[in-house]
């Protein structure tokens, strides 16, 4: 029988910016229905990991969804669809009003039923608790709020993996726990999630494996209680000293 | 003659020739809408022939005035094509609008965050749905203020019409002057008919901009 407990996993991946080597010859895999997330200082290539997972980011490497090769030959929009992703930035679309976010992709990319999308949007919208604020522009609503509606919308399409690409960076610390709360909820489903994230405390509790990268190379990876408690390299003890206060 | 007079009897002529000027005007911007977008798109592809085509256009237009361009369509091309002059006017107009509410659009999309045509990706759009659904409705309201500019701009140009003998404001206020003698009064009246004509404009692209007003993020 065919090992799919990983849902995904990519080898010897490559990325460079013109002559700057951001990743170099790292391995990532990702298993089905666990939380993983990508740590590191800034300028470790993190962000950059996470956007190759859903091919924002042209690189190179060996690519393997569900067992199956992604090569050329892919229909990378169509790849796409298998990822939800949240950005630091919400990216909302500020000419749409809530719904019109959530329902957008559904109907316009996928094709589906519009009165079934609008019923399934309210229903993630509620889990959000953001079902009052439907008929709402973005430029209404606070960060935590535009952040909550991005989750509901990353998650309209159904994908199977969840990227969060430093959700909370940008939001006033008042609302950060909102936005958690919600990440909470989606890892008591089982959601397969990968998150870059400088909330270590957050990360702490809600991994299941951890990667530590630094200028682009895989240090260290592990549980959170290794990671945290009993980091082998110097470099991951000398990252955690600086930002991680128990 | 004073001017109310003037004015009063000169009406009927004139209100003729306003409808004129608002035919090629109105007729040159449908067109230059298209003309535009269409160049946009050229450049958009990121494709090095079709990038170089539509700055040659821009080049070209730019480059050279537009009393030459509304010539060229009408007396230049006749051993190829004869076209009227309102067709001339009009075409020239529309050309000669296309290059700049192209760079108008060029600009208006550039100005749209990296963020929304990765939100738009990240959902599996095309880049035909994410620049249909997501990028041109944005850069489309941002580009308004400027479009209603360049539309003043060929609302006024029009006049070059009279040059080929189409009987527009312009054209009716000099003949007006030179028979009466009296090129001020006839000039200072079609300035009105411009200038309600533009206050009009203006007043129609305000009721445009509310239509597709939502706050910005």
């Amino acid at each position: 029988m065919l090992n799919f407990d990983n849902i995904l996993e990519v080898k010897n991946l490559n990325k460079c910016f013109d002559d700057l080597k951001v990743l170099k010859n790292v391995d990532f895999k990702l298993r089905r229905g666990e939380v993983t997330s990508i740590i590191g200082p800034s300028g470790s290539g993190k962000s950059t990991l996470i956007r190759c997972l859903n091919f924002l980011e042209e690189f190179e490497g060996e690519y393997l969804f569900n067992g199956k090769m992604i090569d050329k030959d892919t229909d990378l929009n169509k790849f796409r669809l298998n990822f939800g992703m949240v950005f630091q930035h919400f990216n909302l679309f500020p000419h749409l009003n809530v719904l019109e976010n959530i329902i957008e992709a559904p109907v316009h990319v996928q094709g589906r039923n519009r009165s079934d999308c609008v019923n399934e949007a309210k229903i993630l919208l509620d889990k959000v608790g953001m079902l009052d604020k439907l008929n709402s522009y973005p430029s209404e609503l606070s960060g935590g709020q535009k952040q909550r509606v991005a989750i509901a919308r990353s998650l309209a399409i159904k994908p199977k993996v969840l990227l969060f690409d430093e959700p909370t960076s940008a939001l006033d610390p008042e609302m950060v726990e909102e936005v958690l709360h919600v990440i909470r909820n989606l890892k008591d489903k089982n959601t397969t999630m990968v998150i870059v994230s400088h909330e270590m405390s957050f990360v702490h509790e809600i991994s299941d494996h951890i990667i530590f990268l630094e200028h682009g190379h895989f240090v260290e990876s592990g549980s959170p209680n290794k990671i945290f408690k009993k980091p082998n390299s110097q470099r991951l003890q000398e990252f955690l000293k600086k930002v991680y206060i128990q | 003659m004073n001017f109310i007079d003037a004015f009063i009897s000169s009406f009927p002529l004139f209100s003729k020739a306003l409808l004129l000027t608002l035919s090629i005007t109105v007729s040159s911007l449908v067109l230059s809408l298209p003309i535009g977008l269409f160049f946009t798109a050229l450049k958009l592809t990121r494709k090095k022939p079709l990038e170089r085509i539509a700055e040659l256009y821009i080049y070209i237009i730019r480059g050279t005035p537009l009393i030459v361009q509304i010539f060229v369509l009408y007396f230049g091309l006749t051993n190829i094509i004869r076209l009227n002059a309102f067709i001339s006017a009009s075409l020239a107009l529309a050309v000669h609008n296309g290059a700049y509410i192209s760079e108008i659009f060029r600009g208006a999309i550039g100005s749209i965050s990296v963020g929304q045509f990765e939100a738009a990706k990240s959902l599996g759009m095309s880049k035909l749905k994410m620049y249909y659904r997501i990028i041109i409705p944005q850069a489309f309201k941002r580009s308004i203020p400027s479009l209603g500019n360049q539309f003043i701009i060929t609302l006024k140009d029009s006049s070059l019409a009279a040059f080929i003998s189409m009987n527009e404001l312009f054209n009716v206020a000099t003949t007006l002057g030179a028979n009466s003698f009296d090129q001020m009064t006839y000039l200072l009246i079609v300035s009105v008919y411009y200038l309600v004509l533009v206050f009009a404009f203006t007043y129609l692209m305000k009721l445009v901009e509310k239509r597709f007003h939502y706050a910005e993020l």
